[in-house]
């Protein structure tokens, strides 16, 4: 098992991406241990792309490609300048605000990040807000796009620990909210210091309601796809399904902003998107297969077990792990190759696999936005101009937010649980 | 751009147009089903087991077409302290590893498609190899891009070689041209 990791470490650092990684460790491993096994690298392959739940992944995608293009950032955006544009820090509480509705429309902080990035850090270092601000805010706000359902992560987690997509979605609502709620004071603390500008928003009720408006087709959207799921009207895939129909009706009908060449262009993105991700899933599952005939995950499990933890400590040890590997390993392969790890020993002590679901999802949001492997950073690089560096730094204290409300979850499980259990029963 | 080039960037070009047909295909599929199922009461016969194949072909495919932009997700923070020349070497060690790993995949996957292909689908009662080829004509395609880059970088040489970045393509995708 150590020639294994170590071998998929070193790829790693090579450069070699990483499905391709976990494909070329289990090869060297099936070559020097079992070459008899060979013939199971294309069969585990297949056997981790064979799957009707998974093909929420690409129809989110696509959703969210859609949304993008139909033209929703700005409209999500005016909504929020209504509400919190004139206080202190007015364009970073409205950053946070289209964070917390685009993550419940998208369900992926690196579109959150590229989208609002794009219309709002070059709007806020115009208004005199320091670029690292902007940019870090920017990043760390995209985290709720990962929490606040619909989320491709809870997608992938509820695939593998065999959970519900509805109570995983649910679990997110609080602690996503929570995250908003943390960024959105201290956006506003640190602007009060730091005299960061109000924006001049001319509040008549005329124009409120008119926004309201304006914007309701959009803001019904994740409460359509999250609630087909919830009430059992249709699968996830199903509900992204009707969710890409949503978008295409919105975008081209009522926002009418996406056109044809959009909705090819977004095709294109979402299928090869969708490719990427999969491969790393599909390759996952291989490398899984190799570690459980090493009898890794048992091993791993017995040790956490015998460390005697109880049910907080040991969901304590996962945010530690989570975001300590976070840094190191993208969303989803860290989900597929923990979650046979942590997930015995949690249904052990007697913790719920939502509890731990939203918790270990909520972690590896924070570590999307931490250098080294960072998508949202690297992202957010791109679309700012920034250096990594910079944007972790300006993010940071934001981040914080996230951590606060992991040890509050950890430590109020109800903080999750209660809706799921209230909406869909025990 | 060499005649190898321009054969590929149509070829590409080609296959994510066939990938967005899928992709479009499958959600006509699935919201099809929910439609019939409440409107109807009724539903497609095998409609999962079709949307399903569609799927990992859209994959298949689409992880192919990922490695001819050369896009997959990977860490390059540590390449990008390297002198020029190291990082040349290395991409061009990455290119030939990811390429034999799905030449291997290739050459492996018809013994496991002459064992298990001729059992049929239960609901469709089409035979399994015809989902299971999308395994080695995926990886055959990514085998041959990797060959085509292993090429390029070769004539190309370290002076020219740019490291490519996160999330950017480095054969121009369809517009960018």
């Amino acid at each position: 098992m150590a020639v294994l990791l170590v071998t998929l470490l070193v790829l790693l650092i090579l450069g070699v991406p990483i499905a391709y990684s976990l494909g070329l460790s289990s090869l060297g491993y099936f070559v020097l241990v079992h070459p008899e096994l060979l013939q199971v690298l294309p069969q585990r392959l297949f056997a981790g792309m064979d799957s009707y739940a998974l093909i929420a992944l690409p129809l989110f995608i696509f959703m969210g490609h859609l949304m993008n293009e139909g033209g929703i950032t700005q409209r999500l955006i005016d909504f929020c300048m209504i509400f919190v544009g004139r206080f202190a820090g007015g364009l970073g509480l409205v950053n946070v605000g289209s964070s917390m509705l685009f993550g419940g429309i998208s369900g992926s902080s690196t579109s959150d990040t590229a989208s609002i990035g794009s219309v709002l850090i070059p709007e806020m270092r115009r208004r005199g807000y320091p670029a690292s601000f902007a940019a870090g805010l920017t990043v760390a706000s995209s985290t709720m796009g990962m929490i606040i359902p619909p989320s491709i992560p809870m997608v992938i987690f509820a695939v593998t620990a065999q959970e519900s997509v509805g109570r995983l979605f649910l679990g997110g609502v609080i602690p996503g909210l929570l995250v908003g709620g943390f960024q959105l004071l201290l956006v506003f603390f640190i602007a009060r210091r730091r005299a960061y500008p109000k924006e001049t928003v001319p509040l008549t009720f005329q124009l409120v309601v008119k926004q309201v408006l304006r914007s309701a087709v959009v803001l019904a959207m994740p409460l359509f796809v999250v609630g087909t799921v919830v009430f059992g009207v249709a699968t996830a895939t199903e509900s992204a399904a009707l969710g890409v129909g949503y978008a295409l009706l919105v975008g081209a009908l009522v926002i009418r902003h996406l056109s044809f060449r959009d909705v090819l262009k977004s095709l294109r993105l979402a299928a090869i998107t969708s490719g990427k991700i999969m491969m790393i899933i599909a390759f996952s599952q291989v490398f899984i297969w190799v570690l459980a005939l090493e009898r890794g995950p048992e091993i791993l499990s017995r040790g956490i077990e015998s460390a005697g933890l109880g049910p907080t400590g040991l969901l304590l040890l996962v945010i530690g792990v989570v975001l300590i590997l976070g840094t190191f390993v993208d969303v989803s392969p860290a989900i597929l190759l923990l979650t046979p790890v942590f997930l015995p020993s949690i249904l052990a002590a007697g913790i719920s696999p939502v509890l731990f679901g939203v918790v270990f999802v909520s972690g590896l949001a924070v570590g999307a936005c931490t250098p080294p492997v960072g998508n949202c950073l690297n992202v957010c690089a791109i679309v700012s101009g920034l250096r990594i560096g910079e944007i972790f730094y300006g993010a940071l204290p934001f981040l914080g937010a996230n951590v606060l409300m992991l040890v509050l979850i950890s430590l109020f499980p109800s903080l999750v649980l209660w809706l799921p259990n209230l909406i869909m029963g025990r | 751009m060499s005649t190898v080039e321009r054969f590929q960037s149509g070829v590409v070009s080609w296959l994510e147009n066939a990938i967005a047909v899928l992709l479009v295909a499958i959600w006509f599929v699935v919201a099809a089903l929910v439609a019939l199922r409440y409107v109807f009461n009724s539903s497609i016969p095998g409609g999962n087991e079709v949307v399903t194949m569609l799927f990992v072909y859209t994959t298949a495919i689409g992880a192919a077409v990922g490695l001819a932009r050369w896009e997959h997700i990977g860490i390059s923070f540590l390449l990008e302290r390297l002198p020029n020349r190291v990082q040349w070497g290395l991409d061009l060690l990455r290119t030939l590893l990811v390429g034999i790993l799905n030449a291997v995949i290739v050459a492996h996957s018809f013994t496991w498609i002459q064992t298990t292909g001729n059992y049929l689908m239960p609901s469709t009662g089409l035979p399994r190899f015809v989902v299971q080829l999308s395994i080695p004509i995926g990886c055959s395609l990514g085998a041959i891009f990797c060959l085509i880059r292993l090429i390029r970088l070769y004539r190309e040489g370290s002076s020219e070689f740019v490291l490519p970045e996160f999330g950017r393509s480095t054969i121009p995708a369809k517009g960018e041209e």
